[in-house]
């Protein structure tokens, strides 16, 4: 929220200021009261923006996918299930599989009709080159303070769309590796953000 | 298998991150259900991963959010809303603000969100104004366009009965032209005598078929009671050619009486009705 401009801060100052619990949240997203799907929205529409622009490294992309998120958020939040994982991880993997359709639709398209996993995933990596180079965009790259081993995991997994297996191909080493580093860098990611 | 390699195996983690199979993430589900420290560990990569998204945020533009609740609004929510929303009224009615409808909230954000629906709300309303200005100046011009029309069709009219009136009156002259050109046509001026030296009429004799015509010039009105008659001379003697209209208006030319081989014409007064030889005094006269 720190780039909003200046004309709408007023605005946003004068609407009331709710907050919520995340049990409260979801009890109001269930009775699909507008104003908690708002405040979803206000809350959240940043990170996964963000998630999705480290995804697709395309900001009109990012923003028709986005709307897709919120839409399939509201449609489908009965199927959300607060036992299996925060109202966030839900959301944001709302997101990612988008992305990763996207993607994976758009690899598809440019030629590589070859349905052999290799070849797709080399197709996403050929797409996504510049899913290692978005600096460009301006992005502040937290994931950068990371050590290379850890910075790769999360590019690859988590903003690159691939599944372990294929990093593992990708990458030339054992799955097990692929396991164990992702376990390293997400520990390395909690002490960085503390 | 034991908490501590569950959780040092990474499965946490790309549970979180999506990255697990089903059969992985039902394991995960089968673990934090029956270990405490699994769930705990669970809870905090979430979090982790939620705080590290959110340090990456980038704000999306601001019109996105009213496009979003104005897709959702068109159609899910008042299938859905009414029903279930109630429950949650009654129970937090007093402590949160009243539940509102999806497409409030829309409204609220293209109004809170996006300047440019209030320019184009601005934009609008100027224009259904200078709309409605125009609107009344028609409406005003065309009352005004109605009368004028109104009042041409009443010229119109009166335009199309002298029109009918000249056209009766032309055909009139047309046939008293056609008359007057017949060869055998001869016309005969009668002047006044000493009781009115300017009266004055044309008599139009068809010498063949003894048809005759009067025109009235100039005669003074016939007083009360009496009434001017029309006279053929034949042989000396005079012969009775019909009546002029108390009025003495006969309307231009004027078929009077046949008398053939007449070789003068005189108009007499006479008391009304007329007589069979003339007794009063002779008005005009002229010879054939």
């Amino acid at each position: 929220m720190a780039k909003k401009p200046a004309n709408s801060l007023f605005l946003y100052e004068l609407a009331p200021a709710i907050k919520y619990s995340e049990e409260q949240l979801t009890e109001r997203l269930r009775a699909q009261d507008a104003d908690a799907f708002s405040y979803l929205y206000d809350n959240y529409s940043g990170a996964l923006y963000g998630t999705l622009i480290r995804m697709v490294n395309d900001e009109e992309v990012a923003q028709d996918l986005l709307q897709e998120t919120f839409v399939k958020i509201w449609k489908s939040y009965s199927s959300y299930n607060a036992e299996k994982g925060r109202l966030y991880t839900w959301m944001v993997n709302i997101a990612r599989n988008l992305a990763i359709d996207h993607k994976r639709s758009r690899a598809f398209k440019s030629g590589e009709k070859n349905q052999d996993i290799d070849k797709s995933v080399s197709a996403i990596n050929r797409s996504q080159k510049t899913v290692f180079n978005i600096d460009r965009i301006g992005l502040k790259e937290l994931v950068q303070k990371l050590k290379p081993e850890s910075q790769e995991m999360i590019n690859l997994l988590y903003y690159g769309g691939y599944t372990q297996e294929e990093a593992a191909k990708e990458l030339g080493m054992p799955l097990g590796t692929v396991k164990t580093r992702t376990r390293t860098a997400l520990i390395e990611l909690r002490k960085l953000i503390d | 298998m034991d908490s501590k390699t569950f959780i040092e195996s990474g499965a946490l983690e790309a549970y979180v991150m999506g990255l697990a199979t089903e059969q992985e993430a039902k394991l995960v589900m089968e673990m934090a259900a029956q270990y405490a420290e699994v769930k705990t560990e669970l809870l905090a990569i979430e979090d982790a991963m939620r705080v590290f998204d959110g340090k990456n945020a980038v704000t999306p533009p601001v019109e996105l959010k009213a496009k979003i609740l104005a897709r959702i609004g068109s159609s899910e929510f008042r299938v859905s809303g009414s029903a279930s929303s109630s429950t949650v009224g009654n129970a937090e009615s007093e402590t949160q603000p009243k539940v509102r409808r999806l497409n409030d909230a829309a409204n609220a954000a293209v109004a809170k969100q996006s300047p440019f629906f209030k320019y184009a709300a601005a934009v609008a309303l100027l224009l259904l104004i200078v709309s409605a200005y125009y609107n009344y100046s028609l409406s005003n011009k065309l009352d005004e366009t109605t009368k004028q029309v109104a009042e041409i069709q009443a010229q119109n009219d009166q335009l199309n009965s002298t029109m009918a009136s000249a056209d009766s009156s032309v055909k009139k002259m047309i046939a008293e032209i056609m008359l007057l050109k017949t060869p055998a046509m001869k016309s005969v001026e009668l002047k006044g005598m000493e009781v009115a030296p300017e009266a004055k009429a044309m008599v139009y004799a068809n010498t063949q078929s003894g048809e005759v015509y009067l025109e009235l010039v100039n005669l003074p009105p016939a007083p009360d009671g009496m009434q001017y008659q029309f006279w053929g001379i034949v042989d000396g003697k005079p012969v009775d050619a019909g009546m002029i209209p108390l009025d003495g208006n006969l309307s231009g030319i004027h078929p009077m009486k046949t008398v053939t081989n007449s070789t003068a014409y005189a108009i007499s007064l006479e008391p009304k009705g007329g007589s069979q030889q003339p007794q009063g005094k002779i008005y005009v006269l002229g010879n054939v």
